[in-house]
């Protein structure tokens, strides 16, 4: 019993919003009525392509560098750009209509018609593009943190002899160099002792039969007595005056001064009679005490050392 | 003449003589005579008294030779023993040699097992003797023994001076010109002299240094080179000038020392620089053909050599 009063009330409070209710069904009515009886536009899509609007584009420098032929035993990179250009581009389509009747499956009783004026802009697209942009002249650039400068032909001659002296290492197979441009960003090399041979001009020929008893080596230097603090050049000629082909002459700096240590010049093959030079450079250290400085400049080939040929390296250094 | 021979030969021996006496039936009353002393091989007849008197005389030899080797074998005892006592000096092994001559010359005159065991234990004591506390093998280097170390050796008192350096150099003219020329003269008869006799011979390389070892070890029969670094650092007093040693140098790079060794056959020397001469610590590496105004050398030998060279001058003085 005690629900009924509940329920009497409820029904007291709808019948105050009767009225509203009845109006806003009218509506409701009266619209779905409109919709039924007026045809439903015809469907638009998008027609062919008309063009690829650029809305933007975006280009970034970057830096391409690899080993060119040496030149005088010195070696070179050739350093060019390359811009990496990013274009975004929205397509632009023509508008199609469609028109057929209602449930009509019959593709060929379906009528399209251009929308003369209307267009369809498609989502934006990325478009990546690799432009070269030519030798990287007279520009500054740095190699394993060390600074150089390139040539107006984009070549950077490695004066400071980087390359051979990550050669020099006895583990390294392979030096990597990364060469850095302020507006281009770095460029990765990786440069195994074959190329760099290669682009010596090193006979890296290992023929047999290869001997070794006609090698004729001297080692001379410029200037002979050098001051602390300057540098100086030395150069290793050999020549085989054997019979026989030699095959992978390589000659090395032994020495307890880390300047004069570990420096290696790469002869290569030799045919009999064949003689070639290779120079390195070296800087006596601003500290160096003067008086003689001692080495031996040591020598191998294909078949080994070849200790009776090692040069005794004597310097005598001069007072600043 | 060989019948009659073999019959000589047979009739020494009675028995068979009266056999064939009989058989022959030659001379039958002969046989008959009493007493006749039997014919002696040559014919000779026998005199037993005389016999007799031979034997006796033979053995009062042997009995008189008994009691002198019994006297010469305890005199040798006791001077053995006296010599054990000093064993340790050359006095001591000097009386053992005299000891082992004595037992060896009467070996030779008879054979004795006593005389054979006790040359035996003289020769084991000789043996065992303690190494000399010094010795010289040429003027000017006076080996001490280093026992400080272990194991001990002999090294020279101080390094080796000008003085006994130009020895080496007279006798090696190929040398003279791997040595400063302010340091020694050479006289128009090849003759070499220094102009400091007394101060260590310094500026020599390490193959100089070490073919100075190898000429000392042949000049007094030894086995001579430079110390190695333990033994140098062993030295009392610390030397004045820095020293090269035996000891090869590896240096913190291991594939570093591999390319020395093995591809260029370079093999870099300690130097004990105690006078900071290189400068870059106590013991550095350095080429063996470096020469330096305060690098110097010292001359190492093992005991043997030190108790060979000892046991050849006791003998030489024991010569008559």
């Amino acid at each position: 019993m005690s629900a009924f009063p509940q329920i009497s009330s409820s029904v007291a409070v709808r019948g105050r919003s009767r009225g509203w209710a009845a109006l806003a069904l009218g509506l409701g009515l009266g619209v779905l009525g409109t919709a039924c009886v007026t045809p439903p536009p015809p469907e638009t899509y998008r027609g062919r392509l008309l063009e690829k609007r650029v809305v933007k584009t975006e280009t970034v420098g970057r830096l391409a560098a690899e080993l060119a032929p040496a030149v005088e035993g010195r070696l070179r990179l050739a350093l060019t750009g390359a811009d990496l250009v990013t274009v975004h581009e929205q397509p632009v389509y023509e508008t199609v209509q469609e028109f057929k009747a209602e449930n009509e499956t019959d593709r060929t009783r379906i009528r399209r018609e251009l929308v003369p004026g209307k267009l369809i802009e498609g989502a934006v697209e990325q478009r990546h593009e690799k432009r070269a942009a030519g030798p990287l002249a007279d520009a500054d650039v740095t190699v394993n943190g060390q600074p150089f400068r390139t040539g107006p032909d984009g070549l950077l001659t490695d004066n400071q002899e980087l390359i051979l002296r990550l050669l020099d290492a006895p583990k390294s197979t392979e030096v990597t160099l990364t060469v850095v441009h302020a507006k281009r960003g770095q460029a990765i090399v990786r440069l195994a002792r074959a190329d760099v041979l290669q682009a010596l001009g090193v006979n890296v020929d290992n023929r047999r039969p290869a001997g070794q008893d006609g090698l004729q080596v001297t080692l001379t230097w410029e200037p002979r007595e050098p001051r602390a603090g300057d540098g100086l050049r030395g150069t290793v000629q050999v020549r085989n005056a054997g019979p026989k082909f030699v095959a992978c002459v390589e000659t090395r700096t032994v020495s307890r001064l880390a300047w004069l240590d570990g420096r290696s010049f790469y002869i290569g093959g030799l045919e009999p009679g064949q003689a070639r030079s290779f120079s390195r450079a070296f800087a006596v250290p601003a500290g160096q005490a003067p008086g003689e400085c001692f080495g031996i400049l040591g020598v191998w080939d294909l078949l080994g050392a070849v200790s009776d040929r090692n040069v005794p390296i004597s310097l005598a250094v001069q007072p600043r | 003449m060989r019948t009659s021979a073999s019959l000589g030969v047979l009739l020494s021996c009675p028995l068979l003589a009266l056999a064939l006496n009989g058989w022959l039936g030659a001379q039958p009353a002969a046989a008959a005579e009493p007493a006749r002393p039997a014919v002696a091989a040559e014919g000779e007849p026998r005199f037993p008294a005389l016999e007799e008197i031979d034997k006796k005389e033979r053995e009062e030899q042997a009995r008189r030779f008994e009691q002198k080797r019994l006297v010469q074998l305890a005199d040798l005892k006791r001077l053995v023993q006296s010599a054990v006592s000093r064993i340790s000096t050359d006095d001591g092994v000097s009386a053992l040699l005299r000891s082992e001559r004595t037992l060896v010359q009467m070996q030779q005159e008879k054979g004795d097992p006593r005389v054979t065991a006790m040359l035996g234990d003289v020769r084991r004591r000789i043996a065992t003797a303690p190494p000399p506390r010094a010795f010289q093998p040429l003027p000017g280097v006076e080996m001490v023994l280093v026992d400080a170390a272990q194991p001990a050796f002999y090294a020279s008192r101080r390094p080796v001076t000008w003085g006994t350096f130009v020895a080496f150099l007279a006798e090696t003219p190929a040398e003279r010109s791997r040595v400063p020329a302010d340091r020694v003269r050479v006289a128009a008869d090849g003759s070499v002299t220094a102009t400091d006799a007394e101060a260590p011979a310094t500026q020599v390389t390490w193959a100089s240094a070490n073919a100075f070892c190898e000429w000392l070890g042949r000049k007094a029969a030894g086995r001579y080179g430079l110390p190695a670094l333990p033994q140098a650092k062993a030295l009392t007093p610390p030397p004045a000038v820095s020293l090269w040693t035996s000891t090869e140098w590896q240096g913190p790079d291991e594939a570093e020392w591999r390319v020395r060794s093995t591809r260029l056959g370079v093999v870099m020397l300690v130097v004990l620089d105690t006078a900071r001469v290189l400068g870059a610590g106590e013991a550095v590496g350095d080429v063996p053909t470096a020469h330096y105004e305060r690098l110097g050398f010292a001359v190492a030998s093992d005991l043997a050599t030190g108790v060979e060279h000892r046991l050849r001058c006791l003998k030489a003085e024991l010569q008559p």
